[in-house]
């Protein structure tokens, strides 16, 4: 199977990076462009992204403007997604809900990441001993179930959104750390990095110069699968009172909220849920799309 | 497998630990005096060192005592047993929905591949995987409560009211939970079928004249199963975790809502309780996969780890 350009088939010479960092995001989009969903899902996560960076000129109303004569009002052009049960336009509160989805969802699986890279990388180069304190304690963490895991984090914590972030992160740590150390186990036993170590380079040199970017690609997948997952897991823990509180703007407290009105005003569930489903959506063809184009032997 | 559950339940006695606020005073309420504080204090074992109190919290675990509702006074293990079972079977019934839909859809998927209707099927599958199983629960109940009137919006009836009224209560919940799953078994089951119809002894079969159906529901079928039962073992434990959403959609009473309960109330030993079970049942799922995977395919054998 052709395969683009990765670490495997860099030349072995010591001194120079896997592969030359000016093409490094050409590298992942010319395959990626080819696939037609995944553009399309780029294209409405940019969007998105776009609205929670400039929220206040994008929404036409303040999300927390209460105007109790307008409250429960059906979409109109006045309104466009209709307002809910305190008179709150919908559409401005689901703008600025993007805000708090993104935010968490990039804090939740940066601190995955930049620990689970750290435990992931430690476990799979050192070998050993740390190797199998680090992978038992991280199968400890995998046997719970990732949405009770939260819940049960977040019972200690308190519910708030930054709390949620933390929840989150610290449940895909185990995930990362094993990815990683699957790939550092790959990219330690090839011959660019054996040579390497004969010239002399040092453990830390050669983890940052030839591990870290042979596992890059394995990195973007799963953080594209696990932003999906983690606004989808933001959503369910506002949604059940446990993240961010009212009256912050957050899809799945809006959810949460509008099942009062379920009957009178089913506008108030149905946009926040189709806010998350097409957020999840894009973000899940995002990461179909990166599977196919950097690693063909990754399968869900 | 051992080592598992003794980590599993070092985290959880842990997480207790973490947990902010005193038991006693919780237990005693705000008018406590600092000498019944200290005597239930001592009474409950707090005064002890960690590993002490570790020990002596495995110990009564291991005779089924989960320790004592904070907020109703009843036993932690009496509460889950009667909410467990309502769990157990909404887990079950979307895991049997999810398997009967999920694996044949993936199976024709791949068996057509690039037709129309592998594109229908992996079109559902992903709208199967982005579906939030809260937003899906509120629009069934839209659709088939409010508007159609078929169906029971939320609650729960006990077999005693009859196996009908039973499994209406059942449906709807059951389908929000299973919908993921089935999404991404199809998923799986069309990629595992994919990979196993590039290999040799297929091509083998094809060319000895072998019927193609044959060769597909025959040959490629078999093995492409094995990965895809352990993923759904694998998915028993996640199912439980989202059983825990779904039922506060539904207020249907399993340990998903009792557990939410608690969080709110802060009755911490209840909480404790739910996750230590969900994943005591999670990790046995797993040896269940791993015993079913040495019997589907002889080949792969276990050495003593």
């Amino acid at each position: 199977m052709a395969r683009d350009l990765t670490a495997t088939d860099a030349p072995a010479a010591a001194r120079q990076p896997a592969y030359p960092p000016a093409n490094g995001l050409g590298r992942i989009w010319r395959p990626l462009r080819r696939h037609r969903l995944a553009v399309g899902g780029l294209v409405v996560i940019t969007l998105l992204a776009l609205s929670a960076l400039f929220a206040d000129l994008v929404a036409p109303y303040s999300p927390l403007h209460i105007a109790m004569r307008e409250r429960l009002q059906a979409p109109s052009p006045r309104h466009l997604l209709g307002t809910d049960d305190f008179g709150r336009d919908v559409l401005s509160r689901i703008i600025h809900g993007s805000r708090i989805s993104l935010e968490v969802g990039a804090i939740a699986v940066g601190i995955a990441v930049a620990v689970g890279v750290v435990l992931g990388v430690g476990a799979g180069y050192l070998g050993g001993r740390t190797d199998s304190i680090i992978m038992r304690t991280m199968d400890v963490l995998l046997a719970f179930p990732a949405i009770l895991l939260a819940i049960g984090i977040m019972a200690i914590l308190g519910p708030s959104t930054a709390n949620v972030m933390i929840a989150i992160g610290i449940v895909y740590i185990p995930i990362f750390a094993r990815v990683v150390r699957g790939s550092t186990l790959q990219v330690k036993a090839q011959e660019y990095v054996e040579a390497a170590r004969a010239m002399g380079s040092s453990d830390p040199r050669i983890v940052v110069r030839h591990i870290l970017p042979g596992t890059l690609d394995t990195i973007i997948v799963q953080v594209s699968l696990s932003l999906a997952f983690a606004i989808l897991a933001e959503a369910a823990l506002s949604f059940l009172g446990l993240g961010t509180q009212p009256p912050t703007p957050s899809w799945g407290s809006m959810l949460s909220s509008g099942r009062e009105w379920i009957e009178r005003a089913p506008w108030l569930t149905l946009f926040p849920g189709m806010a998350i489903f097409v957020t999840v959506l894009a973000l899940n063809v995002i990461g179909d799309g990166l599977r196919d184009a950097l690693d063909p032997r990754l399968r869900i | 497998m051992v080592l598992v559950l003794l980590g599993i339940s070092v985290v959880v006695f842990v997480m207790l630990k973490l947990t902010p606020g005193d038991p006693a005073a919780t237990m005693l309420g705000v008018q406590a005096t600092p000498d019944e504080l200290a005597r239930v204090r001592r009474a409950m074992g707090l005064d002890q060192p960690w590993v002490v109190q570790f020990g002596i919290w495995l110990r009564n675990l291991l005779q089924g005592d989960l320790g004592v509702s904070y907020i109703n006074r009843k036993p932690v293990a009496e509460l889950i047993a009667t909410r467990f079972p309502v769990t157990l079977e909404l887990t079950i019934f979307a895991m049997l929905l999810a398997a009967v839909i999920g694996i044949p859809a993936g199976v024709l998927s791949a068996a057509r591949r690039y037709t129309g209707l592998d594109y229908s099927i992996t079109s559902f599958a992903l709208f199967g995987v982005s579906m939030p199983s809260f937003w899906f629960g509120i629009l069934l109940i839209l659709l088939f409560s409010l508007h159609l009137g078929w169906l029971p919006a939320s609650g729960y009836a006990s077999m005693q009211r009859g196996l009908a009224e039973h499994l209406k209560h059942l449906v709807l919940p059951g389908v929000s939970l299973g919908l993921f799953l089935s999404g991404s078994l199809a998923r799986f089951t069309r990629s595992s079928m994919i990979d196993t119809l590039a290999q040799d002894f297929i091509r083998t079969g094809r060319a000895k004249g072998l019927q193609e159906r044959i060769v597909v529901y025959r040959h490629a079928l078999r093995n492409a199963l094995i990965p895809t039962v352990t993923v759904l073992g694998l998915q028993f434990g996640f199912l439980m975790g989202g059983a825990v959403i779904v039922e506060q959609v539904f207020a249907y009473p399993g340990v998903g809502w009792l557990v939410l309960i608690a969080v709110s109330q802060r009755d911490y030993p209840v909480v404790q309780g739910v996750v230590l079970l969900v994943a005591a049942v999670f990790a046995l799922s797993n040896l269940l996969v791993d015993v079913a995977y040495t019997w589907l395919d002889p080949r792969i054998r276990y050495g003593g780890d």
